[in-house]
């Protein structure tokens, strides 16, 4: 858990960092739905909080401190993009529209679906989804991970959860019946 | 009787984020209520299949080789270049007269690092710098512009002021697109201290992108606008980015 403590250890501070390697670019993938640029955010990521790590105050806080570190490494990969003055009106204009690459990943169809719909939520509503499903942090740290309101966690979250609902469940499967419905 | 759950209850009853009294309360609304349980039932699913969605994310490409081979790998690239280099250097043209210095006292000197220390700063003249299309910050452009004209007039001290655009900013100067050609033309005409300079890089990139730039006939063209910039800081020029 610590990682402070594992610099005695070497074979286990390799194998934690490893894991948390796996973590930080399962979510960084989530996020950005891109192999290279998530692998590139997690090893950032890491590389800046082995840097920072005596800035670290509270050994129990590692795994949302590092993730935070995503989020500002996230950021920053927008902020070197020229031409855009707002870096949140670049995240929708990069990653709210209707083109993924999700289909070039043709696993299983609800993976698949489930890839491209969370694509398609707003920037904001994906990454506090993410970080709940996936990494399962609380609200509050997932209000602390992205410096916004313990409310707007809340709201981003029901939205999400709001419109994937009717893309994942609603809609597909359902399909059929509803056109047999329409028959008289 | 009929307790308000919002959907924002339903979402941190399945995250775990509902203390004991709050908890209470949805169970004795789901009780009664087969529409909230299915709801709940659905949200809960969403986020299993969320989870799942990402439980085995592609690989990221990785390269691992084994570490001994590249080892041996950058060994023979490493003998490669030193005989190359042998053989380039054995066989140059020993008659040749050495290469005059200036390449590399020109070298030098674009790489030489700049300094701003000893230049005298001199508020009376300006440089203003813009490199956004926004209307807001054009808007800006010519407030500042005019204040710095009207200050001059009524303080009784000369400006000379100097805008550089460049990136978006190029728009301002150029004769097709600038919404401000008739104002440049009128405080070209009435005052002598202001001058519009375009950045040529900035000029040379749209042309290679196939875009025809056409520059207002009052803008002088810079080969860059940072080497413009620096220029006037050296002169002890007062920068102000719009």
């Amino acid at each position: 858990m610590n990682l402070l403590s594992l610099l005695g250890g070497d074979a286990d501070m390799r194998g934690q960092l490893k894991e948390r390697r796996a973590r930080l670019y399962r979510v960084a993938y989530s996020w950005c739905h891109d192999r290279a640029l998530a692998d590139d955010l997690a090893q950032e990521a890491l590389a800046r909080g082995l840097a920072r790590l005596h800035q670290l105050r509270d050994p129990a806080q590692l795994d949302s401190w590092l993730f935070k570190i995503l989020h500002n490494c996230w950021r920053d990969c927008f902020r070197c993009q020229k031409g855009f003055q707002d870096v949140d009106e670049l995240e929708d204009y990069q990653y709210a529209h209707d083109d993924t690459p999700e289909h070039i990943h043709s696993r299983s169809q609800v993976v698949d679906r489930v890839r491209t719909a969370v694509a398609l939520l707003p920037m904001g509503q994906r990454q506090v989804l993410t970080l709940i499903d996936l990494e399962e942090f609380s609200y509050n740290q997932v209000a602390e991970i992205l410096e916004i309101p313990v409310g707007t966690v809340m709201s981003r979250l029901c939205r999400g959860r709001q419109s994937l609902k009717v893309r994942l469940i609603e809609l597909a499967p359902q399909a059929k019946a509803a056109a047999l419905r329409s028959v008289k | 009787m009929k307790p308000e759950i919002s959907q924002e209850q339903l979402n941190a009853f399945i995250d775990g984020e509902l203390d004991l009294i709050e908890k209470d309360r949805l169970f004795v609304a789901l009780e009664g209520n087969p529409e909230l349980a299915h709801q709940l039932c659905t949200l809960r699913a969403v986020k299993e299949m969320v989870s799942h969605g990402y439980a085995d994310p592609p690989p990221a490409h990785r390269n691992n080789r084994p570490r001994q081979f590249a080892m041996s790998h950058y060994l023979a690239t490493a003998m490669v270049l030193v005989l190359g280099l042998a053989i380039g250097w054995l066989g140059r043209d020993w008659s040749s007269p050495p290469r005059p210095a200036q390449l590399t006292q020109n070298h030098a000197a674009m790489l030489r690092p700049i300094s701003l220390a000893g230049v005298k700063p001199d508020t009376r003249k300006i440089v203003l710098h813009v490199d956004s299309d926004q209307p807001v910050k054009l808007k800006t452009l010519f407030d500042d512009v005019d204040y710095l004209l009207q200050h001059q007039t009524t303080a009784g001290r000369p400006v000379q002021i100097e805008v550089i655009a460049n990136n978006y900013g190029l728009d301002l100067l150029r004769a097709d697109v600038t919404p401000y050609a008739a104002r440049i033309d009128e405080l070209a005409r009435q005052h002598t201290n202001i001058s519009f300079v375009a950045c040529g890089q900035t000029v040379r990139r749209l042309t290679k992108e196939g875009v025809k730039v056409e520059l207002l006939p009052q803008a002088r063209v810079a080969p860059t606008a940072i080497g413009e910039i620096i220029n006037r800081l050296q002169q002890g020029w007062t920068y102000i980015k719009v």
